[in-house]
């Protein structure tokens, strides 16, 4: 009698674990899909530049008509599920931290001296992110000069990525944007 | 009566000639545009570009049909690339500026075009150009010449202010016209004066990009078989330091190509240019392209065993490229044509005449640290007789020897090279005998000329 109460406490408490996870589980994936939405990410200031300028962008605006990257398409790998969530969670903990305690880190300025060369560059695009959609590169129908340019990448002769020569697909001219906002700052303390 | 019928027929006959006179005349003026240039060229395309590259192409065929022309041309415009894809840059570039034809629009442009816009679509290409003695290498001297370039030639010496034009005259026209300089911008991120044009192969531009792609493949038509031809290397590789062109014209392979170089084929695909296209190869053939089981190498200096150009011959290493590898590569070139064995013997002269070379180089080396240690040496070398020849030696006499050898220029090896390379060695023997005797300095430098040429 003792024993057979047991093996239903047993069950009973593998039961209500399982269910715990399954709802826990829903409630990450439900978590891990709003936020990688665009409104989520452009939800803190420090974004605003970048959510404007990728608005004007060839990934914001489509204007080829059909789908537009979001945030978390390029800015996060591709390559595996685990290793997109783990960068996924390391990503969210960096930007809350430097949300409250590394506010100058991101001052438009911060940006500036790190696009112009006199910092090293750290955070980049993911090239698996970019291969999600562009699948095919040599695809049928391509300008010539399109071929000839996709040659070296595709035969694997070259170290370059995807953003070594598209670098203004996601952001336009990050660099002239964020000149403009500082000149725009200024002025206004001015006044 | 018939008087009458004579002059109406001479009135009809002046009457067709006058209007067909001027008809001719009226047809000839040219009717819009610019009345110095050679003609104007109406460019209209329908397909295959962009609109705002089509107005590019327009206006300019128009304002400078000489480009437009030389484009029309290239294998570049067959593959739809265009003034566009080329001289638009971004915003934030500090190149960036707006021509008359963009003005007040989000297009922004660059007159200069640097080799990391030619590496979006020639990334290979690029990447062995820039690990060559033809990027960086190439264009340190007029970075680190500083006193040779501005107090010397630039007339610093004579009064010449550092802020003079004049200063700057010598740089712009001749050091960064081969091993290219930096281009400067103004406040309105044109170029400033004297630091572009050029056409230095090491020219180092605003974006971070070194070298130039236009040195050999000359714009706007880039082509392939033009940097296959000698005459591209001659801009720079002439002359009396380095003779390479007139080393090669005197060459075997030279002369084969001036008797027969016109009948060959220059424009084959690239790795496909084999022996056959030619009869005899070029600077490329043997320093670049592909041939046999070696492909194209856009790095001159990966088939190379010594440095020839510096004071003293030594096997290439470390940013000078892999002087051992270098000679295997070369021997696989001339394999392609030439036995095993005429290889080996031409090799062996070769590095018979650098160890020759060599020999004078460290005499005279050891001259110069006695005379120094004695307190005999001028502090300004170029009014000392002895450190004048001594640059010659190793500058001009001893690189026309060693590059003759390597090369197969017996004229230059030998009237211009170890001929010279000897009486420069005795005069510079009399000069130190002079001063050891003597305990002193002749008053006045016992080289008088530029250069024993």
């Amino acid at each position: 009698m003792h024993c057979r109460e047991q093996k239903g406490g047993t069950f009973i408490g593998l039961l209500i674990g399982i269910c715990i996870t399954i709802i826990l589980a829903l409630l990450a994936g439900a978590q891990v899909r709003s936020t990688n939405k665009i409104s989520f990410c452009a939800s803190c200031h420090e974004m605003q530049p970048f959510y404007k300028t990728w608005q004007m962008a060839a990934h914001g605006t489509s204007k080829m008509g059909v789908i537009r990257a979001k945030c978390a398409d390029c800015h996060l790998p591709h390559k595996s599920f685990m290793g997109y969530l783990i960068a996924k969670v390391r990503f969210g903990i960096n930007d809350y931290w430097a949300h409250y305690f590394r506010k100058t880190e991101t001052l438009p300025s911060t940006w500036i001296a790190e696009w112009e060369g006199t910092k090293p560059k750290a955070h980049k695009g993911y090239e698996s992110g970019c291969k999600e959609c562009h699948k095919n590169l040599v695809a049928p129908n391509i300008p010539l000069k399109a071929f000839k340019a996709h040659r070296a990448y595709t035969l694997g002769e070259t170290d370059k990525t995807c953003i070594s020569c598209h670098h203004m697909v996601g952001h336009g001219d990050l660099l002239a944007f964020m000149r403009e906002k500082v000149k725009k700052e200024k002025t206004k303390i001015r006044r | 009566m018939r008087v009458k019928k004579k002059r109406l027929g001479i009135s009809l006959l002046i009457a067709c000639l006058a209007v067909l006179v001027s008809v001719s005349l009226w047809a000839d003026t040219p009717k819009v545009g610019y009345p110095n240039l050679a003609k104007t060229k109406e460019i209209v395309i329908k397909r295959g570009f962009s609109p705002e590259a089509i107005k590019c192409i327009e206006c300019h065929a128009q304002k400078t049909p000489g480009i437009v022309e030389s484009w029309k041309k290239s294998r570049m415009a067959h593959a739809g690339v265009s003034c566009y894809d080329c001289h638009v840059v971004p915003k934030s570039s500090p190149m960036a500026s707006q021509c008359e034809g963009v003005k007040n629009t989000n297009i922004y442009t660059s007159p200069m075009v640097s080799p990391k816009t030619c590496a979006k679509c020639h990334p290979t290409e690029v990447e062995q150009f820039e690990k060559s003695g033809h990027a960086r290498l190439a264009g340190k001297p007029t970075e680190k010449l500083v006193k040779l370039i501005y107090d010397l030639e630039g007339g610093g010496f004579i009064g010449i202010p550092k802020r003079d034009t004049r200063n700057w005259a010598s740089r712009a026209v001749s050091c960064q016209m081969c091993h290219g300089g930096k281009i400067e911008l103004g406040p309105d991120h044109k170029p400033i004066k004297n630091t572009w044009p050029q056409s230095g192969i090491g020219t180092r531009y605003p974006d971070g990009g070194i070298g130039n792609c236009t040195v050999c493949h000359t714009r706007h038509t880039f082509s392939i078989a033009e940097a296959r031809k000698p005459e591209a290397c001659a801009s720079c590789h002439l002359g009396p330091d380095h003779p390479d062109i007139e080393i090669y014209y005197e060459s075997k392979h030279g002369q084969i190509f001036l008797a027969e170089g016109e009948k060959w084929k220059w424009n084959s695909a690239p790795e496909t240019w084999e022996p056959g296209d030619y009869t005899a190869p070029t600077c490329a053939t043997c320093h670049m392209s592909g041939i046999g089981a070696l492909k194209t190498t856009h790095n001159v200096n990966e088939r190379l065993k010594w440095d020839l150009v510096h004071k003293k011959s030594v096997v290439r290493s470390g940013e000078r490229g892999d002087g051992e590898k270098g000679r295997k590569l070369m021997v696989q070139v001339c394999a392609n044509c030439h036995s095993t064995l005429h290889t080996q013997q031409f090799m062996s002269s070769l590095d018979n005449a650098v160890a020759l070379y060599n020999t004078y180089w460290d005499g005279a080396v050891k001259m110069f640290n006695d005379l120094k240690a004695k307190g005999l040496l001028k502090k300004d070398k170029w009014s000392d007789g002895y450190q004048e020849l001594m640059y010659y030696l190793w500058h001009h006499v001893g690189r026309r020897a060693r590059h003759g050898a390597a090369m197969n220029g017996p004229d230059y090896a030998h009237w211009h090279g170890f001929f010279q390379i000897f009486q420069v060695y005795k005069d510079m023997q009399a000069i130190y005998q002079y001063r050891i005797k003597h305990n002193k300095i002749e008053e006045l430098s016992t080289v008088m000329s530029s250069a024993p040429y």
